[in-house]
């Protein structure tokens, strides 16, 4: 147990003597925040209001098209409660419903803004024009207060423990195999199960420490409060810190070179970040690349920690996602584990 | 406990530190290793010398247990890789010619780590003091001088209170200060009854330490033994210096006949030198000439030193 502590240690040690490693792992993450937050947060587009139609309002889904474009865009959806998730995640600003009594429901937030103000309007005037028009009810709902950064801070926290795995392990690994270092280890009684776990537990404990820089600068910056939820953040970013962590050593298994494990690791970052919705949503991917990005770990982390913090405006992985998730980590860190070299000329 | 000791005296092995037979290795299709044999009993020191590419490193790999033999068996202290590897570990230090440990810690902090990996330690203290290392506790690897650095990295070997030393070209880019320092610890770590394993380019260095010598050539031995024993035997099989003692009134006519016969000698009272093709020819010639010429005393063929022993067993200058 003394061979794990002095190996966490050495690994924290490492991490803090590295002046580059220690601005790259907590700088870079709070810069992300405040340029992204500061640009989108307040941004107010003049598009027209977008509604979502529930299923059972099809019926006059045309009338109402054709009775409010351009001032209102719908968007159609299965029933009220899919239109209503549109709306607490604000694709949507309102969804328009045909009740059991006939009726129809508008139901919007925020009134006095002019995009609701026009939709109501145009709502009345269909009422107006057409003799067998359901009657109009009108609901104003207070959605949960959601903002830019919202979405956000939990794309950061899981594209920093990607990044930080990928580039502090990795090439760590690399670095150490060069340098005759591992080739040391191996030639000393410690147990390589402890020395690969060493990684693990020190790349949770800065995690750790990244997770509470950002979610401090988020209060500062952004009034973000995290505590509801500071334990799910920590745990959930832990299994994505073993996760990556795995797919670190796999991309440095038998590399030798630092220049050649930099290559590999943008690569995987660039297809990461590119079918990832970090920091933004992505318009639609074609359909099977849209089914596959759903698998990706980065996204199902992603996806895990803005359910825990927003349950009413993201649904929670589904449990092929999270299969998929702990599948990759195992196969990554056993394949790993297959083709790991300790020397730079082993064959 | 009388047993025991009939057993080791009945099976050689149980006093050697060290036991390879036939060890073959390939990479791709190129041999490093072709059959090769080695032995060391404790508390000896092994040299081994060869040209690049003769197999070197791939030995200490093999004997270090980092990589396998594609044939052959290893036996460290009676036991094999395969079937003892963690006990091997904490009794087999290895150091190597470079290794980078890592550059922001201080000396202590390593010494402290490597105290962790293993079971039975000797005291930080202890090594740091023997090694002349403990003013350097605080200081930064990365600060370190390159004597420096191979001291704490023979520390954080010794720590472990090996048995079994493998030495892989310790000082290569030392400067001699720092060699003979380093030769002293090797030479008090044998005399405390380790057993050391050297692979190097230095002629003086096998001399310094060895008390067994083995010359490697193209994955094969191809002289192995207590060091003397092999001198000797290089010696036997000439080309060696013969000395030759004839009486002083019959020196001028030796001296004339043997440089009749296209020897270039030199002549001092007494006693005649020159250079040999092979002993057995040597021989052959001072019996013909002998029964010519009278007052031969005695012939003594030269030992060469292991640096000229090398260049002849391996057609390799030194």
């Amino acid at each position: 147990m003394n061979q794990l502590l002095q190996l966490v240690i050495a690994r924290l040690r490492e991490f803090r003597r590295e002046p580059s490693a220690f601005t790259f792992v907590l700088l870079v993450p709070v810069l992300w925040l405040a340029i992204l937050g500061f640009m989108f947060d307040s941004s107010q587009d003049e598009r027209p209001f977008k509604a979502a139609v529930a299923s059972s309002a099809e019926l006059i889904a045309s009338e109402l098209e054709s009775s409010l474009s351009p001032l209102v865009s719908l968007v159609h959806t299965l029933d009220a409660s899919a239109a209503e998730k549109k709306f607490l995640k604000r694709e949507v600003d309102g969804w328009i419903e045909l009740t059991a009594d006939q009726r129809i429901k508008t139901v919007y937030s925020d009134p006095d803004s002019s995009r609701s103000r026009s939709m109501l309007w145009a709502i009345e005037r269909l009422g107006g024009k057409a003799e067998s028009a359901p009657a109009l009810s009108k609901q104003q709902v207070v959605r949960p207060k959601s903002t830019y950064i919202d979405y956000l801070v939990p794309g950061l926290i899981a594209m920093t423990v990607l990044t930080t795995s990928l580039f502090g392990i990795g090439m760590t690994l690399v670095a150490n195999r060069r340098e005759g270092l591992l080739t040391k280890y191996r030639s000393t009684p410690v147990s390589s199960v402890w020395l690969f776990s060493s990684y693990f537990i020190g790349r949770i404990f800065i995690f750790s420490l990244e997770l509470a820089t950002l979610l401090f600068a988020a209060f500062l910056l952004f009034d973000y409060l995290s505590y509801p939820f500071l334990w799910k953040f920590f745990f959930i970013g832990s299994l994505g810190c073993i996760c990556f962590s795995s797919l670190s050593i796999f991309l440095a298994a038998k590399t030798s070179n630092v220049g050649a494990y930099s290559g590999k690791a943008n690569l995987v970052m660039l297809v990461f970040l590119l079918i990832g919705d970090v920091f933004y949503r992505l318009p639609a991917l074609p359909g099977q690349v849209d089914q596959l990005a759903k698998f990706l770990p980065l996204n199902t982390l992603t996806q895990w920690l803005r359910h825990h913090a927003s349950p009413r405006l993201y649904d929670a992985p589904t449990a092929a996602q999270i299969a998929v998730f702990v599948c990759l980590t195992f196969v990554f860190f056993l394949s790993a584990m297959k083709l790991f070299r300790w020397s730079a000329d082993e064959s | 406990m009388q047993n025991k000791a009939q057993k080791k005296d009945q099976n050689p092995e149980l006093s050697l530190a060290i036991s390879a037979r036939g060890l073959c290795k390939s990479y791709g299709e190129t041999t490093a290793l072709n059959g090769l044999d080695l032995v060391i009993p404790k508390g000896q020191c092994l040299a081994l010398l060869g040209p690049n590419g003769a197999g070197k490193s791939t030995t200490i790999k093999i004997l270090s247990g980092m990589t396998t033999a594609d044939k052959g068996q290893v036996q460290i202290f009676g036991k094999s890789w395969s079937k003892n590897k963690s006990e091997l570990r904490q009794s087999v230090g290895l150091v190597m010619q470079e290794t980078n440990l890592y550059k922001r810690f201080s000396v202590l902090e390593t010494l402290q780590l490597f105290h962790s990996f293993y079971r039975n330690p000797k005291k930080i203290l202890e090594v740091s003091e023997q090694l002349n290392l403990t003013k350097l506790h605080g200081k930064h690897m990365g600060d370190l001088s390159g004597g420096q650095k191979q001291l704490v990295h023979l520390a954080s070997t010794l720590i472990g209170n090996p048995s079994f030393l493998l030495l892989d070209e310790p000082t290569v880019g030392l400067d001699i200060d720092t060699r003979n320092l380093f030769w002293g610890y090797i030479k008090e770590y044998l005399q405390g009854g380790g057993t050391v394993f050297i692979a190097t380019h230095y002629f003086e260095e096998a001399m310094q330490l060895a008390t067994h010598v083995s010359i490697l050539s193209a994955g094969k031995t191809v002289a192995h033994g207590p060091l003397d024993t092999v001198l000797e035997n290089v010696a036997l099989q000439g080309p060696a210096m013969v000395d030759l003692q004839v009486n002083a009134v019959n020196a001028d006519r030796w001296a004339k006949t043997l440089k009749a016969a296209g020897l270039k000698v030199q002549k001092s009272a007494g006693s005649i030198a020159w250079k040999a093709t092979t002993p057995k020819e040597e021989l052959e010639r001072i019996a013909h000439i002998a029964k010519e010429v009278a007052g031969f005393e005695s012939i003594r063929f030269r030992k060469p030193d292991i640096q000229q022993a090398y260049e002849q067993l391996t057609q390799t200058p030194g």
